[in-house]
């Protein structure tokens, strides 16, 4: 109980906080649901009218002016127009406004996604960051969405509580006593159904997992004949599925009789109060018809309220998400520092630990001279990429200093990414470079073979992560990207390994001239890559054990010499 | 979910080009699960109506006999009262009855339909699976089938208790006066053409909203798995501008359906007014003469609204109906389609022992797709050859000559466009799918894990196998000192798709996999992915020992591999250009030569030295 005030009140915090941000459109459609509140108790007064002044007169006294009838119809029609009217203003303005919200909120969340640093996403799961961005945003909308309703059926109850009153004060007093009781109805509804809801949405969520898996391993399935294995696995969890559907349809059927049940049973019992008011001549017929009439009418709002409680805490709950991502404090951005005159790198003393206690990188030093050409070589997991994207001011360093020439290095990571987009885009990728720039680049990363053989060359399209080209295809891009973006110092991630060796053979050979005179630090496990390499840092355990010749280090160290030969090894 | 429906070219792929009436034609000849008792399900509908008549009828008849001359008969008007109690009562148990009816024969439905879609998936060839983009097939059994889910749950039992309404309302306006019922059907006529007109337009205007979410969320992952990219090369503002005009989009159009349907939504109000004012009017004129009496006049207006008051609540379920017409398309389309590789009616086995295996003239063409040039290269062209049993064989060739095709019709994940594929001088397609499985097992590049343990996921080689056997594998393969540095050995969960394992761990998994299937020929697609040397070595072995007793054919992409074998098959541009041991090919003038010169180059430590 306490929960659901707290999150009411929540809810409430969250209505104010986004009308503060677009009070125009809520406040129009307010005005549009108030004025359709008021017509519709107007028409039950107008029915009134109608039937003891227009139909009882024709029916019990024979004639009528044809002036009152054609008076009577006008305003039926009138009052219908402003209705229709007030609804339209009502809900193109709600969805105005809840378009406003959720557009600012978007917005919000791009920004963060854009600049918050890398370690920031690491810590927090692709599905959770994604939720933020879409169903926590729709919830705050379509929780906001019937806000201007809810408003105008707190004035229509007013309205009509007034209304009823006046009419006849008994009559009256048993239709308002109704009121709490459908509210009731609905709000114990969605209280109810929030549990089954939610385990029938877990089902749903473990189904997904198991296609999902299924699917990506359609060809291991195949291959083993296991097709039959997974149905039964499939076949298990969709039927929990079903139960968990089974139990929400039951209460709702439920609930739609009750809540087809209470309303005409009520009407019944205001037609008998109503009877005896007539018999007791404290009103008349219209009166009660009106008061039937205008019951009515109500019913449907009284249902809706209490559904849109239920989904406000829905609501609100994607808000606090939200809220809690956009508020938490920015960092600042990581500037790496400036190396002595002569050297492209300098490494003091870094350190750096993912989580406490576990270093990846423990008191590195490393001094590259300007113009250089090093090879990183080590096992995996002897801190190679967290290195590079130090270097890239991809990461701050827990200890020491990090200086590279010329501000952060560019990396070519291991994995390529592509964006939904042209090649062009892809390879420039911030928009500022020339064609001419473009072109030499993809020459450099031998990307220019086959983009020359696309259909529309570098305004190519390519899918969704680029999965239209392939493997060594998305690396040479990558390199292209890399080349084409000025910098004086290019990290290269193990990125040339899927190429095949000719074309790998060619993008190295091309490197010096990409570099033009900048330095390079690649991280290298084929000979051929070290040997191409002016100097070689090895990597054990987190720190550079040794900096040389590629030929000095294989005659002095045993562990780097084990490394490289191992391909020998596979070789023979 | 709102990552769901996305309608680009390819995502509709298999989707038929169905109206909305064939849809629901092939939909309902299609479930046999919904036929049964839907006639009952309608005729509960249909007394449920009831309910929601009792109020006008009895006004009618209270207002007539009841109310005379403004006096109130309150005993005639208790008993009609008590006789509407009881009449309200049942028509809500009907209702009940019917949506729970509809409801649970509905989630029936799904269910089945569920199971089959499910099961089609498996039966498509892997050359149909790979053409379905990530995603799409998974959206098949999931979200498409979710949205057909949601309209039994709402829209459906809308649709059913509505018209249902509107028809014995219909119904009961004419039994009371038919020239009033007319006029209300004139009156409200326009109303249907006018709402077809805005529905149309409506779902057009939601379909837009539904894809420029796509662009929206796809634009957001973007941001999001991108991000060291995108900071790596300072293109913060320029993905974020993109993202942010995704969202402009997307508001704008979402604006534009909302105002359509605030359009929508109360054209049923305004035709209300419309035909209660033609009552009064006509009702008023004509008097008392035919039948008609004040009770029936104002019975007549509670009734027009029962009418035309359903049309606002359809209004409200038109996107949530076509949501679920397409999801349901989608599905129908899915069931409907016919693998490429079908089972063989009455199959024979493989015989015990390692197979010999022969391609005789095979051509393979992959399907042309929407989109690709018209003359699309045949994958392997005109292959020819004869394996021994038991002879271990390796596959070379560049990216693009056929290799891992090769491998797809040696395990009939596909079948030759044209020849034959013998193993054991069986043609495949005359082999039944149980035995083949059984006696040919494919490694394919990606050792794909399941989110279970170790065990489990060899154990997919050999469903019955005991964690003895299981041992054994890893034995045999010579990997019992990797499985026993493992931190809880068969147990050990791999998390999802293998992650908690590396790369060449997840191949020595593999490897264990098939060595449980025992079969009697192994086809095995090299990974390209770059391995530890470590890994790399205790892979070769494991290979050498799995491949040891069996006719095996590796599909390879390191040239050590190639070396071990007995015999090189070298493709070229789907051609079979060279055959025969490494020394000969090595001495050969050829394209292995070539590869195996640029293979040396970049392995040799030394640069220059050997």
């Amino acid at each position: 109980m306490a929960k659901t005030e707290s999150s009411l009140r929540g809810g409430l915090a969250m209505l104010w906080g986004s009308i503060r941000m677009h009070p125009r459109p809520f406040s129009v459609g307010i005005i549009g649901a108030a004025m359709y509140a008021a017509g519709t108790v107007a028409s039950t007064r107008l029915f009134k009218w109608v039937i003891d002044n227009v139909i009882r007169v024709r029916f019990e006294q024979g004639s009528i002016p044809t002036r009152t009838v054609v008076i009577a119809a006008g305003a039926i029609i009138l009052l219908g127009t402003f209705r229709s009217v007030a609804v339209i203003l009502r809900r193109s303005f709600a969805t105005r406004g809840v378009n406003a919200v959720t557009l600012t909120l978007r917005s919000r969340v791009i920004e963060q996604f854009s600049h918050r640093p890398i370690h920031w996403f690491d810590e927090r799961d692709t599905g959770t960051l994604m939720a933020h961005a879409g169903v926590d945003t729709d919830a705050v909308g379509e929780s906001l969405g019937p806000l201007p309703l809810t408003v105008g059926v707190l004035f229509l109850l007013i309205f009509s509580a007034a209304s009823l009153l006046v009419t006849d004060v008994v009559l009256g007093g048993v239709a308002i006593s109704m009121f709490p009781l459908l509210m009731l109805v609905s709000v114990n509804y969605q209280r109810l159904q929030t549990g089954p809801m939610q385990r029938a949405q877990e089902a749903v969520g473990d189904l997904t997992n198991i296609v999902h898996e299924s699917v990506d391993g359609a060809v291991v399935v195949k291959a083993f004949g296991a097709a039959a294995l997974e149905r039964r696995r499939f076949d298990r969890q969709a039927e929990t599925l079903r139960q968990a559907k089974l139990v929400t349809v039951r209460q709702r059927a439920r609930f739609t009789a009750l809540f087809g049940l209470i309303p005409n049973l009520a009407s019944l019992l205001l037609l008998v109060v109503g009877a005896y008011r007539v018999r007791s001549g404290a009103i008349t017929l219209g009166d009660v018809t009106s008061v039937l009439y205008l019951f009515t009418l109500l019913v449907w709002p009284l249902g809706v309220v209490g559904y849109m409680m239920g989904d406000m805490t829905h609501g609100y709950s994607g808000w606090v998400r939200v809220r809690a991502m956009l508020d938490s404090a920015n960092p600042s951005a990581i500037l790496p520092g400036i190396p002595p005159a002569g050297e492209a790198v300098s490494l003091r003393g870094v350190g750096f630990a993912y989580e406490d206690g576990r270093d990846v990188l423990n008191d590195v030093y490393l001094s590259v001279p300007l113009g250089q050409v090093i090879a990183l070589v080590g096992a995996t997991g002897s801190g190679k990429t967290t290195l590079l994207e130090l270097l890239a001011g991809l990461r701050s360093p827990d200890r020491g200093t990090v200086a590279t020439v010329g501000g952060p290095g560019r990396l070519v990571f291991q994995e390529p990414f592509l964006f939904a987009g042209s090649l062009l885009d892809n390879v420039d990728l911030s928009g500022q470079g020339s064609p001419r720039m473009v072109q030499r680049a993809m020459t450099h990363a031998q990307a220019d073979e086959f983009v020359v053989d696309l259909p529309a060359g570098v305004d190519t399209i390519v899918g969704e992560r680029g999965v239209t080209l392939s493997g060594g295809q998305r690396q040479r891009v990558a390199l292209a990207r890399a080349f084409a973006s000025p910098s004086s110092l290019l990290l290269v991630d193990d990125a040339t390994s899927s190429l095949d060796p000719s074309t790998e053979g060619r993008v190295l050979a091309a490197l010096p001239e990409a570099l033009q005179g900048g330095s390079a630090i690649i991280v290298a496990s084929r000979p051929s890559t070290i040997g191409l390499a002016d100097q070689v840092a090895f990597m054990e355990d987190g720190r550079i054990t040794a900096f040389g010749q590629h030929e000095d280090l294989l005659e002095a160290l045993p562990a780097y010499r084990d490394l490289v030969e191992a391909y020998e090894r596979d070789r023979a | 979910m709102s990552m769901e429906v996305e309608e680009s070219e390819q995502d509709m792929l298999g989707v038929p080009n169905w109206t909305v009436t064939e849809t629901l034609r092939n939909g309902w000849k299609a479930c046999p699960e919904l036929h049964k008792g839907a006639g009952l399900t309608v005729a509960f509908a249909f007394v449920g109506t009831a309910g929601r008549l009792v109020l006008p009828i009895l006004l009618q008849r209270a207002i007539d006999r009841g109310f005379k001359d403004g006096q109130a008969n309150v005993r005639l008007i208790v008993k009609l009262t008590l006789m509407g109690a009881v009449i309200i009562g049942l028509a809500q148990w009907a209702t009940r009855e019917a949506n729970l009816r509809l409801g649970r024969e509905g989630e029936h439905a799904l269910m089945a339909m569920r199971t089959r879609a499910f099961a089609r998936i498996h039966s498509l060839s892997v050359a149909q699976q790979a053409d379905f983009r990530r995603g799409v097939l998974v959206a098949r059994v999931t979200s498409d089938l979710e949205n057909v889910s949601h309209f039994f749950e709402w829209g459906g039992s809308q649709w059913l208790l509505d018209v249902s309404l509107m028809i014995v309302t219909a119904v009961v306006m004419f039994i009371y006066d038919p020239l009033l019922a007319i006029i209300v059907i004139a009156v409200s006529a326009p109303l249907f053409v006018l709402l077809r007109v805005l529905q149309r337009r409506l779902v057009m205007a939601y379909s837009e909203v539904r894809n420029r979410n796509a662009d929206f969320m796809s634009s957001v992952s973007e941001l999001v798995a991108g991000a060291p990219v995108i900071r790596a090369y300072g293109a913060q503002r320029v993905r974020a501008d993109r993202a942010l005009a995704t969202a402009r989009r997307l508001r704008s159009t979402a604006v534009r359906a909302g105002s359509l349907s605030a359009l929508l939504f109360p054209a049923g109000e305004m035709f209300s007014s419309l035909a209660v004012a033609s009552i009064v009017a006509v009702g008023v004129w004509r008097g008392s003469s035919s039948d008609l009496t004040a009770g029936s006049l104002i019975a007549f207006i509670f009734l027009a609204y029962r009418f035309l008051e359903p049309i606002g609540e359809l209004t409200e379920v038109l996107d949530n109906t076509q949501t679920a017409v397409s999801g349901w398309r989608r599905v129908l389309g899915l069931i409907a389609m016919e693998t490429t590789v079908p089972a063989p009616l009455d199959g024979c086995d493989l015989p015990l022992g390692p197979p010999s295996i022969a391609l005789k003239d095979v051509t393979f063409h992959y399907p042309a797709r929407p989109g690709d040039d018209a003359d699309n290269e045949p994958a392997l062209r005109d292959v020819t050859f004869h394996l021994e049993p038991g002879s271990h064989v390796a596959v070379v060739g560049a990216t693009g000559s056929g290799k891992t095709t090769l491998a797809r019709l040696l395990t009939r994940l596909a079948d030759p466009t044209e020849g034959h594929v013998l193993v054991a001088d069986v043609d495949l397609r005359d082999v039944n799918d149980a035995s083949l499985r059984h006696r040919v097992v494919l490694v394919p590049q990606e050792p794909f894990l399941f989110n279970t343990t170790v065990g489990d996921n060899v154990r997919m080689g050999q469903a019955d196998a005991t964690p003895e056997q299981l041992t054994a594998a890893f034995v045999d393969l010579g990997l019992q000192d990797w499985l026993a540095g493992l931190p809880d050995g068969l147990s050990t969960s791999v998390g999802e798709r293998g992650e908690n394992l590396s790369a060449g761990e997840r191949q020595l998994v593999a490897l264990a996999r098939a060595s449980v299937a025992s079969p009697s020929c192994l086809v095995l697609d090299e990974a390209t992915s770059s391995v530890d040397p470590g890994t790399e070595a205790t892979l070769a072995q494991a290979l050498d020992r799995l491949a040891n007793g069996r006719t095996s054919v590796v599909i390879a992409h390191r040239l050590s591999t190639a070396a071990r074998a007995d015999r090189i098959l070298v493709f070229d541009h789907g051609r079979l250009v060279q055959d025969g041991c490494h020394d000969e090919l090595v001495d050969a003038e050829g394209i292995y030569a070539g590869l195996y010169a640029s293979w040396l180059s970049a392995t040799s430590s030394v640069p220059g030295s050997d």
